[in-house]
């Protein structure tokens, strides 16, 4: 494993270690920078989100499955671009994956062209998705510091309500609305509410597609 | 018996007491004679001291009156001395003591002898002297045993000089002589007569020595028959005794008693001996009895009729059963003369002519036949046999015949020959071939209808039956076999011998004969062998069939196994074919690039033909698995089996992402299987087991499969137990029925041959398989399918049928 950034970091999770050495044997040549893994269970204990990725997984493997995994990294909000290995009769079952936001799967054999062609697409994806990731997880970090009655106040003001309105649904006086608002303005580090609205809707966007 | 004892003991008891009274009496008659005796011999010495001291009165008188001067004193002492010889001195003693005059016998001497002037010496004589001055009387001296004056006895008698003491005449005697000259001499002649001081010490006289210590104890020796008496002038200072002798028993009357006592003895001795001789008598004569009703007894509970014939031919005894067999009572016939009432009219002549024959001993050993007509005109059958009736002296006295009936013997002789025809016709209508023949020899027994349609008459079929059914025709005992067939054969055990059972061809019949044998004691006691052959042609051929079937079927169900198993196999095959393709390209592009140095290179080549290998290895696994192989049954390893079984079963397992753990006790013993078959079963468990879990969709945690493999005990059996446990959803109580039908499946794509022929694997592998749910509380945790192969029962059976089957 050197220390040089290649064309990007691909892991590799596979309960035979054949497929899996042969795997890297392949992406090695092609100059990309190769972790293998025997099973999902140590790959989740290892992995760090931080570094631009992307992840083949067989399908099919003892322990904790392919499936599984994805699951956890969703839970996890990872970004990590995820591509599956599947068998001869496991199309359904991949179909599936794809649904759930995976790249897409390959099959086995497979030809080589083509793995490195999505493996370059991932990691594409990838660039951007960790750029996204890391902006959404420093909003997360501004709109954690709202008290909940402010996060209340800020989803109205979101929804175009005046501060009238925002005043009478809480039942609270027009004034302490105003305090609030300036509040929430210093929080977030907004000047106006144009970019309130860009904070608060960038927070709200990844939410509602999941 | 006691009283003639008695009756001796009490006259013996007589005799003894009438001679013991006769004794005593005598004693007292003896004792009386002495009395008297002593009585008269002390009279005679008494009045001869009396007419002595008469006599010295006299002088005394005299010398008082002064009419004796001591010169006639001395005449007349001397005349007095010569006289009486016991008077031994006479001396005139004056008042003064002084001794005026003495006379003395000769024969005294020394001290004794006082001579005339002197003074009478102090001491006895001079105390005497002054008691008869005193007292004015003679005085006798009290002599004493062991003194100088022992043998004497002195008279003092006084003298009176005018009123007063003038001296004393002193006579003295000699004790000895007093008693010579005193003493009768028949008194003397019968007695030990002695003369005794006042203490009893002997003065003069004989006295009987004292008996031993012995005989004094005797009682009638107690009292020694003695009397004594004192002499009276002199007073107890002089006492007479005389002692009898002993005197022996009366011979006369002590020989009466021993000849009492001894015919007494030998009277009692009689008697014992008589009363002993009787009591012989008794026993022996009890044991007679005993014997004879033991005898009787014998004869009445005899079935044989027994008849005695005297030399005459008249009947002198018949016994209980000869009466009941013909019906005649024992007076009836005993005195009869030939012809006998229970001879048949009919046969009456020639009875007679039997009876001759018997009488004059030329009757046969072997017995004769006879008729014999019953007192109710009966007749029955009866076997004779005669044997010659000897006396106590060694002559013939008559014949004795003993008669049994014989009828019951002849119906059953008939009975036993219609069954053995019943027999017979039984076993030549039998469509088995049954034969007989003795070992180690040529010779055939016994054959059967269809046994010599097959074979003819000789043995060689039986032989060749024997020979082909691998069956040894002597015993299998080798050690005994060695030295000769026949010697120290437990043929009661061999016999006992389960038959063999054996399939064979014969070539000659074109049939294959079921063929049994067991070894059986022959008639006539030597051990042979039977051999059932049975014509199994067709049930062979059938079988054969259904074998084929069977295999073709087993066969087919691998191929469905393998066909529901394709894409787990697929998938499989695909793992090494992607890595082989995957090193492929990898090489390909580094070598493009000049990438790649000779190391690395052949790295990646050798493990490309690794997984090459690997697929092929699949493939082979698949290919023994399927391929149609005859029926090999050898001994296999079960670890090895389970490998197999396990290695294929895991494609499967490994795409439904289910665990297999397998446990293989150590050490279990080969089994005698077909491994194939046994791998089949395992398979298609595993198989099921995987995909009751799949069915069940259980979480990862919960999806595995537990096969075990352990040696078990099943009806005293060695087996070795496979059970197949998973965590499925178990079995529906209608599928637990219906689980073993064919075409019966609970799966869509199933065709339902799988356990049906699992469990026919199973069981023609002389096993049992079985299926069972697992709780866990109400729900069903899992199934657990299990079947158990026997050791050493599949072992040795299939052992041999093969080792028959392939020779």
């Amino acid at each position: 494993m050197s220390l040089i950034p290649k064309k990007g970091t691909v892991y590799v999770v596979d309960d035979d270690e054949a497929v899996r050495d042969s795997l890297q044997w392949l992406l090695e040549g092609k100059d990309y920078r190769v972790r293998c893994f025997d099973s999902a269970e140590s790959f989740l204990s290892r992995y760090d989100p931080r570094e631009v990725a992307c992840l083949i997984v067989d399908i099919r493997m003892g322990g904790m499955t392919g499936l599984e995994l994805q699951d956890r990294l969703i839970e996890r909000k990872s970004p990590l671009p995820i591509v599956f290995i599947t068998g001869h009769g496991d199309v359904p079952m991949a179909v599936n994956t794809m649904k759930k936001g995976a790249m897409d799967f390959i099959q086995k054999p497979f030809k080589e062209d083509e793995l490195v062609s999505l493996v370059e697409r991932m990691l594409e994806h990838a660039k951007g998705a960790f750029a996204e990731y890391q902006s959404a997880a420093s909003r997360d970090a501004l709109l954690s510091k709202l008290t909940s009655r402010e996060a209340q106040v800020l989803e109205r003001i979101v929804a175009g309500r005046l501060n009238k309105q925002i005043a009478d649904d809480l039942g609270i006086s027009i004034k302490t609305v105003e305090a609030h608002r300036a509040n929430i303005m210093e929080k977030l580090n907004a000047n106006t509410v144009a970019d309130l609205l860009k904070i608060a809707l960038g927070q709200n966007a990844p939410k509602t597609s999941a | 018996m006691l009283g003639p004892l008695l009756a001796v003991l009490l006259f013996l008891a007589a005799i003894i007491s009438a001679f013991g009274y006769l004794r005593l009496e005598e004693m007292d008659r003896e004792q009386e004679a002495v009395k008297r005796d002593v009585e008269y011999a002390q009279q005679r010495v008494r009045l001869r001291l009396l007419e002595r001291q008469e006599q010295l009165m006299r002088i005394a008188r005299d010398i008082s009156n002064k009419d004796v001067d001591p010169e006639e004193f001395m005449g007349r002492a001397e005349a007095l001395v010569v006289q009486y010889a016991e008077l031994q001195a006479v001396t005139w003693i004056d008042e003064r003591r002084r001794i005026i005059a003495s006379y003395a016998a000769p024969s005294v001497s020394g001290p004794q002898l006082r001579v005339a002037g002197d003074v009478l010496r102090s001491g006895e004589t001079e105390t005497m002297f002054g008691l008869a001055r005193d007292l004015q009387q003679p005085v006798y001296s009290q002599p004493t045993a062991g003194t100088d004056a022992g043998g004497f006895l002195q008279l003092h008698i006084p003298l009176a000089d005018q009123g007063r003491f003038g001296g004393v005449i002193l006579a003295e005697y000699s004790i000895d002589g007093l008693l010579r000259f005193g003493a009768p001499a028949e008194v003397s002649a019968k007695y030990a007569v002695a003369l005794l001081d006042g203490k009893g010490r002997v003065l003069a006289g004989t006295s009987v020595p004292a008996r031993n210590a012995a005989t004094h104890l005797l009682p009638w020796a107690a009292q020694n028959n003695e009397y004594e008496v004192p002499v009276s002038p002199v007073g107890n200072g002089l006492i007479m005794r005389a002692q009898a002798y002993r005197t022996s028993l009366g011979m006369i009357g002590s020989g009466l008693f021993w000849l009492v006592g001894a015919l007494s003895v030998m009277t009692a001795w009689m008697l014992i001996g008589n009363w002993r001789h009787t009591r012989r008598r008794m026993q022996a004569q009890r044991a007679l009895v005993a014997e004879t009703n033991f005898r009787r007894a014998m004869e009445n509970s005899m079935l044989t009729g027994m008849r005695a014939l005297d030399m005459q031919g008249r009947i002198t005894y018949v016994n209980a059963a000869f009466c009941q067999m013909t019906g005649w009572s024992e007076a009836e016939l005993v005195g009869r003369t030939p012809p006998f009432p229970y001879w048949p009219d009919e046969d009456r002549e020639l009875l007679a002519a039997r009876l001759d024959d018997e009488l004059h001993g030329r009757a046969s050993t072997s017995g004769i036949q006879v008729r014999v007509k019953r007192k109710d005109g009966s007749v029955f059958d009866a076997r004779l046999y005669v044997s010659p009736l000897i006396d106590a002296k060694g002559h013939q006295a008559g014949w004795m015949t003993s008669m049994t009936d014989i009828t019951e013997p002849n119906r059953i002789r008939e009975q036993l020959s219609a069954s053995y025809e019943r027999f017979t016709t039984v076993l030549e209508a039998l469509d088995a071939s049954v034969s007989v023949a003795p070992l180690g020899s040529e010779e055939l027994l016994f054959a059967n209808k269809l046994y010599r349609q097959w074979f003819g008459v000789q043995t060689g079929g039986h032989l060749q039956m024997v020979a082909q059914a691998g069956m040894p025709e002597h015993p299998r005992d080798e050690s005994l076999d060695d030295v000769d067939s026949f010697v120290g054969l437990p043929t009661g055990a061999l016999t006992a011998a389960r038959s063999e059972n054996a399939e064979i061809f014969v070539t000659e019949l074109g049939k294959w004969l079921e063929v049994r044998s067991r070894y059986l004691n022959w008639v006539d006691g030597r051990l042979a062998q039977m051999v059932i052959a049975t014509d199994i042609t067709s049930r062979r051929h059938a079988e054969e069939q259904a074998a084929a079937q069977a295999e073709r079927a087993q066969s087919a169900s691998r191929l469905v196994t393998m066909g529901e198993m394709a894409s787990s196999v697929a998938h499989e095959l695909n793992q090494p074919l992607t890595a082989i393709n995957n090193y492929c390209n990898g090489l390909v592009t580094r070598i493009q690039r000049k990438q790649i140095n000779e190391e690395d290179l052949l790295a990646a080549l050798e493990k490309t033909a690794r997984q090459a290998q690997r697929a092929g290895q699949i493939i082979q696994r698949i290919r023994s698995f399927v391929k149609r192989s005859e029926p090999n049954r050898t001994l296999s390893d079960v670890a090895q089996m389970v490998d197999e079984a396990v290695e294929l079963a895991e494609i499967e397992l490994r795409r439904r992402n289910v665990r297999l753990t397998h446990y293989v006790a150590a050490r279990l013993p080969q089994v005698m299987v077909d491994p194939i078959l046994i791998e089949q079963v395992l398979v298609n468990l595993l198989k099921n087991a995987a995909e009751s879990i799949d069915n069940a969709r259980r979480p990862t945690a919960r999806r595995s499969v537990e096969l075990r493999v352990i040696p078990q005990q099943v009806d005293e059996q060695q087996v070795i137990e496979f059970s197949v446990l998973d965590t499925g959803q178990g079995l529906a109580p209608e599928v637990m029925e219906r689980l073993y039908e064919a075409f019966f499946s609970t799966k869509a794509e199933g065709m339902g041959i799988g356990l049906n022929l699992c469990r026919s694997i199973v069981e023609s592998h002389q096993g049992r398989m079985q299926a069972e749910n697992i709780y866990n509380g109400a729900e069903v945790a899992g199934c657990r399918f299990s079947f158990w192969i026997p050791v050493s029962g599949a072992t040795n059976n299939i052992a041999k049928k093969d080792a028959g089957a392939t020779v």
